[in-house]
């Protein structure tokens, strides 16, 4: 009797279980499903934005040229981040950009460089932007 | 008169002279693109550390085989340069004896035409050349073309082309030291145009059409958070406990925007907290911590809607005092300032009920001159429970103020833990509170957030993996029954 109780314990937690781990999947356009009812990562932070690092290698030039370097939203054109800094100088930046930003564009000057930010960071520098003039 | 005049206009718009020097490429970078990011072009020319391919230093540039007689042909173009008087010189040899028919390397100069193209190169002027006598040499020559005296005396800046052209055979050029008299003109972050002396009315070192205060020195640029449009801070205030989910008892939209001076310093904080619904019937407040940035680095604290309540006591520069970092009470009790009209259960959150307009509280925060970076900035927002300064509510896993009564952590919903870093969520790991870097509407009232927000539970199941804009206006991602309407 007491194997049979043990074994239905065993299988309903089982079921239970397989409930939770089912109720990361919610179908699409589910609006019946309350916030209490679904699984959450026990580290996921609510977190809309995220930190992302930028890291420029500054490029060795003859005069010291200065100007504006900025950090803008493809699609929507906000802007991130907008410093004044030397070419010739490293840069590291940390933004924080909503985690819904598709892609990033980096400019100094006339130079403009897109790139994903599906990830949380990118290393970039000033070559390969211009053709032979 | 006219010749006169644009002479004058010249000679202001390339004012930039510095003391005569040598414009030089020997290919020791070893790497082309960083000459070529510097304003040199190259037609059917390569870097090479080879032996046999160099003649000083590791590397050494190298032809393609010549084919044509064309100066286009195969090239090395200067940036632009003012040149002065002396000798361009450069070193050369070849590869091979080979079975060439000529050799022959031809100097020129390119005059500058704004109007001309994009890159501002007018005229194309052979001014000099050089041939090789056959069977080739490969030993070093050395090769000189004197400036040519017209483009010293115009005052303006030129570029300087040589080019290594010839037929027959498969000898290519090996080309070591370029040295070329004159200052170098280029700039490599305006399209390798000519330097040119751009209005900074300000003097700061940030040119006007860059600079959001072009007469203020102190200031140079603005840089808002969450962006263009206003974002959304959605609080539940029943904490400890578990509320209904709706994520209206304070919705606050906000705006910030911070102001850098020319050394990317922080000068000022301007925040914008606008009060769109109390769906509560505690007496909330609202502030923020800069996390790590202590109070004594912040100047002034002015424009808060605050009425002495006896939680509240601030230092002489506006801060709260008695905190470890820098906080700024806002809005010390929202209920105050948007009171609920008579017949009102709520501010904006009843379906039915009168509809108040949002406000608006502007405040702005001075930072100790040159104290603070950019990247030093990281705003906490949180509500202040029923006037009760002990109880805050903030983001998920973002840390208390040193007001916070943290015995409370752990206690009934909560699972904070101060050693784990873990903060503001539930045992089913659920937040008191939402941030969303976008103007969006709210849940009305007692009415479960996914139900207004669909895909706010794939978004959340999936650890922010996947529907990452669940919060945005796109077809199929709200049920506009469930969210409030402002009319």
């Amino acid at each position: 009797m007491k194997k049979t109780n043990f074994l239905w314990l065993a299988i309903l937690f089982v079921a239970g279980c397989t409930k939770k781990i089912e109720s990361a999947n919610v179908p699409l356009a589910s609006n019946n499903v309350p916030l209490s009812s679904i699984l959450v990562d026990r580290n996921f932070n609510w977190s809309a934005t995220k930190q992302f690092n930028i890291s420029v290698t500054g490029l060795r030039t003859k005069n010291t040229i200065k100007g504006t370097f900025s950090v803008i939203d493809v699609k929507t054109g906000t802007t991130f981040y907008k410093g004044l800094h030397t070419m010739s100088d490293n840069l590291s930046l940390k933004l924080t950009i909503p985690t819904a930003t598709d892609s990033l564009q980096i400019r100094f000057g006339s130079i403009q460089k897109n790139y994903s930010a599906s990830g949380t960071s990118v290393q970039t520098n000033y070559l390969s932007t211009l053709s032979n003039k | 008169m006219n010749k006169i005049l644009a002479a004058i206009i010249s000679m202001a718009l390339f004012s930039a002279t510095t003391n005569a020097q040598t414009l030089s490429i020997d290919a020791e970078s070893g790497n082309i693109a960083e000459d070529q990011a510097n304003c040199w072009a190259f037609g059917e020319i390569g870097y090479s550390s080879k032996d046999g391919q160099t003649i000083n230093g590791k590397w050494s540039m190298y032809s393609n085989t010549p084919s044509s007689l064309d100066p286009s042909s195969c090239y090395i173009k200067s940036p632009w340069l003012k040149p002065v008087r002396g000798k361009i010189t450069l070193t050369i040899k070849f590869e091979s004896e080979s079975d060439a028919k000529s050799r022959q390397i031809i100097a020129s100069y390119i005059t500058y035409n704004a109007a001309a193209n994009e890159s501002a190169e007018g005229r194309f002027v052979r001014f000099d050349s050089t041939s090789f006598d056959l069977p080739l040499s490969t030993t070093n020559q050395e090769i000189n073309f004197p400036v040519p005296e017209e483009i010293i005396k115009s005052g303006l800046p030129y570029k300087i082309q040589l080019s290594f052209v010839g037929n027959g055979g498969t000898s290519r050029y090996i080309i070591d030291d370029i040295s070329l008299p004159g200052n170098y003109f280029s700039d490599p972050s305006n399209n390798c145009l000519p330097i040119l002396d751009k209005a900074d009315t300000d003097g700061d070192g940030v040119i006007d059409s860059e600079d959001a205060y072009p007469d203020d020195a102190t200031r140079a640029y603005n840089t808002l958070i969450p962006g263009k449009s206003e974002g959304t801070l959605m609080f539940e205030d029943y904490w400890p406990r578990t509320g209904d989910y709706d994520f209206n008892d304070l919705v606050l939209g906000y705006r910030y925007t911070i102001v850098t001076n020319a050394n990317n310093n922080v000068v000022e904080l301007k925040g914008q907290a606008i009060i769109r619904a109390i769906g509560a019937n505690f007496e909330n407040g609202f502030g923020i911590q800069l996390d790590n940035l202590s109070p004594e680095l912040i100047k002034s604290v002015t424009g808060v809607n605050t009425k002495s309540p006896s939680w509240l006591k601030v230092n002489a520069n506006g801060t709260e005092a008695g905190q470890t970092y820098a906080n700024i009470i806002v809005i010390d009790n929202a209920s105050r300032i948007v009171p609920k009209p008579a017949g009102n259960k709520f501010v904006n959150a009843l379906p039915g009920e009168l509809v108040l307009k949002p406000a608006t509280i502007n405040f702005e925060i001075s930072f100790a001159a040159d104290k603070v970076s950019i990247d030093q900035i990281a705003i906490n927002p949180y509500l202040i429970i029923n006037q009760n300064r002990s109880n805050e509510v903030h983001l998920a896993d973002k840390a208390p103020t040193d007001r916070a009564d943290t015995k409370q952590f752990g206690t009934q919903d909560d699972d904070s833990k101060i050693e784990a870093k873990r903060f503001y969520k539930d045992k089913n790991n659920l937040p008191w509170a939402l941030d969303l870097p976008a103007f969006v509407p709210y849940s009305i009232e007692a009415k479960n957030i996914t139900s207004a927000y669909l895909l706010l539970t794939k978004w959340a199941a999936s650890s922010g993996r996947v529907y990452t804009d669940w919060y945005l206006d796109i077809p199929g991602y709200r049920d506009a029954s469930i969210i409030f309407q402002n009319k």
